[in-house]
């Protein structure tokens, strides 16, 4: 015997503006729903949505308390309206819920209606012959909007459905319309949730219970400063869900934005796994060697990273919160800030990208904005899940290189071709090392198999007023590395929303905490080393420097003893005050703070060096603070203006953020033993970075939504930033943004019946970037890392000083078509921008001559990319078994400098080009192997009778290359069947990139080769695409070799970045074993690459470093 | 609903403009000095004209490793010597450094770029940032001469090896990066104007002795400038200001002798005119020269055998200033003017020399033989010849055969420091007599360095050297 509420249902508070006869009313309505004794003779569990009941005489409360029981189906009614209803006599098995419904209300005067999992008895409505129909006739609607978990939804939209006017809830959710058409129902509509449409009963309050949208047309889209679907949104905003992330084995969120968002490029720049990640959107848009990324927002605070220490670069990506300086960046060459955010905690990432999305984020904006929503809880059963996984990491794909023989025979015939003699000084490998063993240093330096594992607990749930999550996660990795740390982090997040008990007053506040702690070791560049190199490592373990002979000055190994270790503490926390101060105006206030603490130590102990040169030990150690605190309070407003919507937003925003970097070196060590603090070091050497920013700004946005039809959206904001000299510290950015949904228009909706959705939309507007160093509008004289000089401690110069820069402006426009077919079954969305970015702020190049190499200046380039995206999204199979669904993305953009004064007398006349795109490498073209010579040729290009490269960017022999992606995207395709899922992801790229013959070195020397190299030039006559081995590589031709397009070639590729299958245990199965679902599941990550790339990785492009491994994992997830 | 906006916006404007300037205003970096007050005091101003000296030394500053070799700390010795017929480069791996030996310097060459060219141009921004800011500094004049004295004489020093390492070069005479940033090359008599203005500052305004670094020679005076004058002049073709310019130096016996060859290069020695200090409680080893030149595991920068040839027989320099070290059964030689490879910590026997009075005695020897002074030019050279245990050279020698002497004195006493050798074939048109049957890749445009590449690309309005691009 137990108990079970029937209905749940928020009390309803009066208020002296409601009539005293709506009172009576709500009275009547008000439902408390008695607990009913459950005496069905059921006869078992029925399936989901399944009942099974028979019985004379049941009372309808029993048979609506057994359809509760066995389904998930939950009743609500007015508890009046069954004082007169009859027992009935029922017999179904396996029914279905409205079979049964039916029946037992049959002749009742009741009828029901279903809505989600809500079943809803209500009044059949009396036909009266007598009041016919009549547009004079009107009659009052009033009502309470809720959501599934009977939360009132306050800002729902109340439309009539004949007139298109209405009006929106209020805090509790309710709604009141004096004077609608007795005929015409109301439409009910709030951004994420699926509409419903209700008839209005005279004199009774309507329940309505709206429920969560499924297509993705109508689910929520975080924007900025507020939230809307993809069907009301002006802007362009990409969306990633939690489901996608989860299923992708990748330690770093950003990771998993790879081909997911048209324009959105997502680059690794290493195999490290916490190893910084380069983002762009959209193209590059400034001349400097700045990093690319958007501005990144986690629940509301932007993740601020500042750049105080130089390390940053737009190639290499952000260093993240490593702002020691000195080079302390460990292998990874620094560390992605969102290595510390645990994608299991996301719920969902929002790429916004146009004028329309952006400008509201004025000065920050003009990267693109990521915002990053973290998982709430929900109302209802508290939930506690376990989902654990463990898996493995490999190499993916290795370089063909010589063999031994293969080796030394190309060093033979290199010193033959030379005319030198072979001694131990210049070719040990011939005659110093055994010529007949063989490494293959790809596979001895990173050929292990690494670990994977990661372990999640959640723990949500709530009540209508009060929801929470907790979470907690464990993530290891152990790297492919011959000697390898471990990445771990640990991670905690917490979650709670509430709201009073008027519904006025809110507040949610959300913590995410987590610890990381990498402990990596640097290969060294040597997995060209001659394969018969001496191992790295002599009969004792220890390091080989004696088996290097000669070349022990050289040895590369001492890497592999020298441990780095960067321990990051990171908090992220923002707590959401809001009050309704009347409907439709709510006054909030958002408080924002993350901090990140990185330490870093790096150990050069005695052992790794030379046991026979004379060397005590070093240690270096980094203490990196950031802070970052931010307070932004809003007003918004909302009112039904005609038949439209109007929602006002305005706000300001304050931001301070601090960072703080030490850099101590200790050194002098004379036993290893001391090595690890800095006490014990005899000599210790500090550098200090440290940098204090603070930004100021007001904002506004207007929106009118005409009918959801014709929707304007009017966005400012005034920024103030303390990264320029004073009198260049404000600016001003806005935007229009404009929709029209012509599938709402009725000659279409009439005319075109395979048209479920069209929308044309349209932004302009202005958005600015800050994105610079700090303080370099001042002198600076420092102290940093310099040693005293007869006693005296030294002060020096840092930077050329510039009071003059100012706000860099990007100029945005775009247009799209969103077109949705077959009841959206298939989607279409094409968009085309153009964004020109002037005024560049960037750390202008000067000649080191003049001190600095460069110097914060706006830069007089004018740069334009432009594009067109396009998504498209299919539901092949739709049946309630079978499901499969593909999704495709692709863009293509085009950069361009448009402008450039005087590019002939600046620093960059040697590099870029008007008209042609900022990533554009000069290169000779290679016309092949002279068959005389056996010398490279080049092309004589300004016909001068000799090869010139002139870096002046004057006539010189060197042909332009674009090395921007010509397009990038991805493909997905998830297929399920009943409890077996099937998805995988390709991330596709087409790109010319730099191949192993720029980057290698000259055959002949003392390196390995690919094996490519031995269709090599041998006599006169030979046509050979190899120039003759040479130990002389300095020559011109070969020189310029390295200079040619012979090292530029393809680099496109197409890589599985994510396969993952789950299967989903029946629920029969788990729940007589007490668990509510269970799944078992399989994950990759980069399985494989196809790829017609001469080098090892298309991505990363780096033949020295560490190429991204592959995934694997099997899982287990378990919901209680 | 006016009243609303009116709300909102009265709000938002309210908070924004009263306070807004306040809100983006911080305070000055707390790691960090401004040019104001690193020149309000005698200390700060006295920091920043040190850093040129430590900058010198330690090889930092340019984004260079601290303690890399750097122009002023012995990469001129080294380089020059691989570029000169002095040392080869034992291991041929390196291939930035085979470019020196096999005279083929490539304009993207890191160390042309790193050593020669940014480093001296960082000294001598750090230099016109002192000038400038004792200039416009309410600092009492005795201090203002101090440092802007020494100041000036270094930004001689650089401009110096900068103008006969590339010709003419841009001639930076300001921080104020807007002017410099498109300056041109200047022409060499440009250059060599200001060297000599700056070196006779100096001369006026710098004391007479060593009390402002305690007796230590470790900082520029008056006999510094004098001493580099007289080299200046010799380099000009002025011989008779070389000759008096380094007479005033030799006849200093006060303060300048010739000392033992085994204590030519300690610290303070009587002959040393400026050294550089050694800090070794933070770096353990004598020079940074000495820990690139002396072997431990094998030979690194070695002298070449035509250069050992050159000895003459009983040569004291030969057994002081020269060690050997055995590779693969071969014995190779290096140069151990420096001796000390680890230093004791607070106890360093050796500072980094930088003028000393033997290099006077052969710029008088030289200067009075172009006059003519044959008798007074072989005297010096005597002077230098019989401290090295060799017999002196007759009265009857024609000028050509003085002139010859001096050149091989030269070769022998100054070999292995600071590029002598390499600078005396260049300025006495030897180069292509001399290295051209020894290096197989020379050429004629050999005898300049290449600019810089990026240096080209960042002032577009530079040309390069000819044979370069």
């Amino acid at each position: 015997m137990s108990f079970s509420t029937i209905c749940r249902r928020p009390i309803f508070m009066a208020s002296e503006r409601v009539p005293q006869q709506l009172l009576k009313v709500m009275k009547l309505t008000i439902l408390f729903l008695t607990a009913v004794c459950l005496q069905v003779s059921a006869t078992g569990y029925g399936q989901n949505g399944l009942v099974t009941i028979s019985g004379k005489d049941l009372s309808l409360e029993k048979v609506f308390s057994t359809i509760e029981k066995q389904t998930d189906y939950r009743c609500f009614y007015d508890r009046p309206i069954l004082k007169d209803a009859r027992p009935v006599s029922l017999n179904f098995k396996d029914a279905e819920v409205q079979e049964v419904l039916k029946a037992a209300l049959s002749g009742q005067g009741l009828d029901f209606s279903i809505t989600g999992r809500k079943m809803i008895i209500i009044m059949k409505k009396p036909v009266s012959a007598a009041a016919g129909p009549g547009p004079s006739r009107t009659i009052k609607a009033i009502g309470v909007v809720y959501n599934e978990a009977g939360q009132p939804l306050s800002g729902a939209n109340v439309t009539i459905k004949a007139t298109g006017k209405g009006t929106i809830t209020n805090a509790k959710g309710e709604f009141e319309l004096p004077a609608v058409p007795e005929e015409s129902p109301l439409v009910i509509s709030f951004i994420g949730y699926a509409p419903q449409v209700i008839k209005v009963n005279e004199g009774k309050s309507i329940q309505v219970y709206l429920s969560v949208a499924k297509n993705e047309l109508d689910k929520v889209v975080i924007q900025g400063y507020g939230i809307t679907s993809h069907r009301l949104a002006t802007g362009d905003i990409g969306v990633v869900r939690a489901d996608e992330i989860e299923k992708n084995p990748v330690v770093n969120p950003l990771l998993a934005l790879q081909g997911r968002v048209a324009g959105l490029d997502v680059n690794q720049t290493s195999g490290y796994a916490s190893a910084p990640i380069k983002v762009e959107l959209r193209g590059r848009s400034a001349i400097g060697d700045f990093p690319s990324d958007p501005l990144y927002i986690v629940d509301g605070v932007p993740l601020t990273v500042l750049e105080v220490a130089g390390n940053s670069g737009y190639n290499s990506g952000s260093v993240g919160y490593l702002q020691s300086g000195n080079g302390l960046l460990g292998p990874a060459n620094g560390q992605s800030p969102f290595f510390n955010i645990n994608p299991a905690d996301i719920e969902s990432i929002e790429v916004l990208k146009d004028a329309d999305a952006t400008a509201i984020y004025g000065s920050r904006g003009a990267n693109g904005v990521i915002l990053i929503t973290t998982k709430k809880g929900k109302a209802g059963k508290t939930k506690f899940d376990i989902r654990a996984e463990s898996g493995i990491k490999r190499y993916t794909r290795f370089w063909k290189l010589l063999n031994t023989p293969q080796y030394l025979e190309m060093r033979r015939e290199a010193f033959k071709n030379d005319g030198i003699i072979p001694d131990a000084g210049n070719a040990p490998d011939l005659l110093v090392w055994d010529t007949t063993k063989y490494t293959d240093w790809q596979k001895r330096l990173y050929g292990r198999t690494g670990k994977y594992s990661d372990a999640e607990l959640n723990l949500s749930g709530g009540d209508a007023r009060t929801v929470f999550r907790i979470g907690a996660g464990y993530h290891r990795e152990v790297g492919i590395t011959v000697v390898s740390g471990a990445d771990e982090r640990g991670s905690a997040s917490f979650t709670l929303n509430h709201k009073s008990l008027n519904q006025r007053l809110g507040i949610n506040f959300t913590n995410q905490y987590s610890y990381s702690k990498s402990n990596m070791i640097s290969i060294g560049g040597a997995l060209d080393m001659p394969p018969n190199a001496p191992d790295i490592y002599d009969s004792a373990g220890n390091l080989n420097y004696n088996g290097w002979g000669v070349l022990r000055n050289t040895f590369p190994f001492a890497s592999l003893k020298r441990s780095y270790i960067a321990k990051t503490n990171f908090l992220n926390s923002n707590l959401v005050l809001s009050y309704e101060v009347i409907k439709g105006l709510l006054l909030k206030s958002s408080f924002g703070y993350n901090n990140a603490q990185a330490d870093q130590e790096f150990y050069i102990p005695i052992a790794s060096y030379d046991p026979i040169a004379p060397n005590t030990g070093s240690s270096e150690f980094g203490y990196n603070t950031n802070r970052n605190w931010i307070v932004e309070p809003q007003v918004t407003y909302d009112r039904v203006i005609g038949k439209g919507k109007l929602s006002v937003l305005g706000g300001a925003s304050v931001q301070s953020t601090t960072t703080k970097g030490i850099f101590i070196a200790g050194s002098g060590y004379t036993t290893d033993d001391l090595i690890t603090a800095i006490t014990n070091a005899p000599n210790k050497q500090a550098t200090e970075n440290y940098s204090e920013y603070r930004y100021a700004g007001v904002f506004g946005r207007i929106n009118y939504n005409y009918e959801d039809k014709y929707i304007i959206n009017l966005s400012a904001r005034r920024d103030g930033s303390s990264k320029f000299g004073s009198g260049n510290q404000f600016g001003n950015f806005g935007a229009v943004g404009l929709a029209w949904i012509f599938s709402e228009e009725s000659w279409i909706k009439d005319n075109i019946t395979f048209l479920s959705f069209g929308k044309l939309r349209s932004s302009i507007g202005t958005t600015g970037s800050d994105l610079i160093g700090l303080y370099g509008y001042l002198t600076r004289f420092s102290s940093s890392s310099l040693q005293t000089y007869m006693g005296i401690q030294p002060l020096a110069p840092t930077q050329h000083a510039n009071p003059n820069y100012r706000w860099q402006v990007n100029k945005q426009m775009e247009i799209a078509i969103e077109l949705g077919f077959l009841k959206d079954r298939l989607t279409l969305t094409t968009a085309a921008y153009r964004n020109r970015c002037g005024n560049q702020l960037v750390n202008f190049p000067t000649p080191g001559f003049t001190g600095f190499s460069t110097v914060v200046a706006n830069s007089p380039a004018l740069v334009e990319n432009s594009g067109l995206e396009f998504m498209f999204a299919a539901k092949l199979i739709d049946n309630k078994d079978f499901k499969w669904s593909i999704n495709f993305n692709t863009s293509f953009n085009k950069n361009k400098l448009i402008a450039y004064p005087n590019l002939q007398l600046s620093p960059y006349a040697g590099t870029l080009v008007i008209g042609k795109s900022l990533n554009i490498t000069k290169s000779l073209h290679y016309t092949g192997v002279d068959p005389q010579t056996g010398l490279y040729t080049f092309e004589d290009k300004d016909k001068d009778g000799q090869i010139t490269v002139n870096y002046s960017g004057k006539s010189d022999d060197r042909y332009d290359y674009n090395l921007s992606p010509r397009f990038f995207g991805g493909l997905g395709s998830n297929i399920s069947y009943k409890g077996f899922q099937i998805s995988l992801f390709f991330n596709i790229k087409k790109q010319l990139g730099f191949n192993t013959s720029q980057q290698g070195q000259n055959p002949g020397d003392e390196k390995n080769q690919p094996v490519g190299v031995l269709n090599r030039w041998q006599q006169p006559g030979d046509m050979k695409s190899v120039a003759k081995f040479t130990t002389q590589g300095g020559l011109d031709s070969y020189r310029f070799f390295g200079l040619s397009d012979a090292g530029i070639s393809d680099a496109s590729y197409i890589r599985l970045s994510n396969l993952a299958a789950s299967y989903t245990l029946p629920v029969e199965f788990v729940q007589k074993r007490g668990i509510q679902g269970a799944s078992l599941f399989f994950q990759t990550n980069n399985l494989f690459v196809i790829t017609k790339y001469k080098g090892i990785d298309p991505e990363t492009q780096n033949f020295g470093g560490l190429p991204p491994p592959k995934t694997i994992v099997l899982g287990l997830s378990l919901n209680f | 609903m006016s009243g609303i906006f009116k709300f909102l916006f009265g709000l938002t404007f309210l908070v924004f403009f009263s306070e807004c300037k306040k809100l983006v205003q911080v305070s000055e970096p707390i790691n960090t000095l401004t040019a104001e007050k690193t020149f309000r005091t005698e200390a700060n101003a006295t920091s920043a004209l040190i850093e040129v000296y430590n900058d010198l030394i330690s090889g930092g500053g340019y984004g260079l490793s601290t303690f890399g070799l750097n122009y002023g700390n012995g990469a001129t010795t080294c380089y020059l010597g691989l570029s000169a017929d002095e040392m080869n480069f034992y291991n041929g791996g390196d291939a930035i450094s085979m470019q020196f030996q096999n005279n083929n310097l490539q304009s993207d060459n890191m160390y042309v770029k790193n050593l020669f060219w940014l480093s001296p141009y960082f000294d001598i921004y750090l230099s016109n940032a002192v000038i400038e800011g004792v200039g416009a500094s309410s600092l009492p004049q005795r201090v203002k001469d101090q440092l802007s004295g020494e100041a000036k004489f270094l930004r001689a020093f650089c401009n110096f090896y900068l103008v006969n390492l590339f010709d003419s070069v841009p001639l930076v005479t300001t921080t104020a990066w807007a002017h410099t940033s498109t300056l041109p090359r200047a022409s060499t008599s440009e250059i060599y104007d200001q060297i000599k203005s700056d070196l006779q500052d100096a001369q006026n305004i710098l004391k007479e002795d060593y009390s402002v670094s305690n007796g230590e020679r470790v900082r520029v005076n008056k006999w510094a400038a004098t001493a580099f004058l007289a080299r200046v002049s010799l380099y000009l073709g002025d011989w008779k200001n070389a000759e008096s310019q380094s007479t005033t130096i030799i006849e200093n016996k006060g303060l300048f002798n010739l000392v033992g060859l085994d204590s030519v290069f300690l610290k303070n020695s009587d002959e040393s005119i400026w050294q550089l200090q050694i800090n070794s409680n933070v770096f353990p080893y004598a020079t940074p020269e000495a820990d690139n030149i002396i072997p431990y595991a094998g030979p690194t920068f070695y002298l070449t055998p035509q250069f050992m040839a050159s000895f003459e027989p009983n040569d004291q320099r030969l057994s002081s200033w020269v060690d050997s070290t055995n590779a693969n059964g071969n014995n190779f030689y290096y140069p151990s003017k420096y001796k000390v490879l680890v230093g004791n910590q607070g106890d360093v026997s050796e500072y980094y020399m930088m003028l000393r009075v033997a290099e006077q005695y052969l710029i008088r020897a030289e200067s009075r033989a172009l006059q003519d002074n044959l008798g007074g030019a072989i005297e010096d050279l005597n002077t230098i010849r019989t401290r090295a245990g060799l017999s002196a050279l007759g009265a009857s020698l024609s000028k050509d055969q003085v002139l010859a002497a001096i050149y091989q004195e030269r070769r022998i006493e100054l070999f292995s420091e600071w590029g002598h050798r390499w600078f005396d074939l260049k300025r006495t048109g030897q180069l292509n007599s001399v290295l051209g049957p020894v290096k197989s890749n020379w050429k004629t445009t050999s005898r300049i360095f290449p600019i810089p590449v990026t240096e080209i690309q960042y002032d577009p309005i530079l040309t390069q050297n000819p044979g370069y691009n």
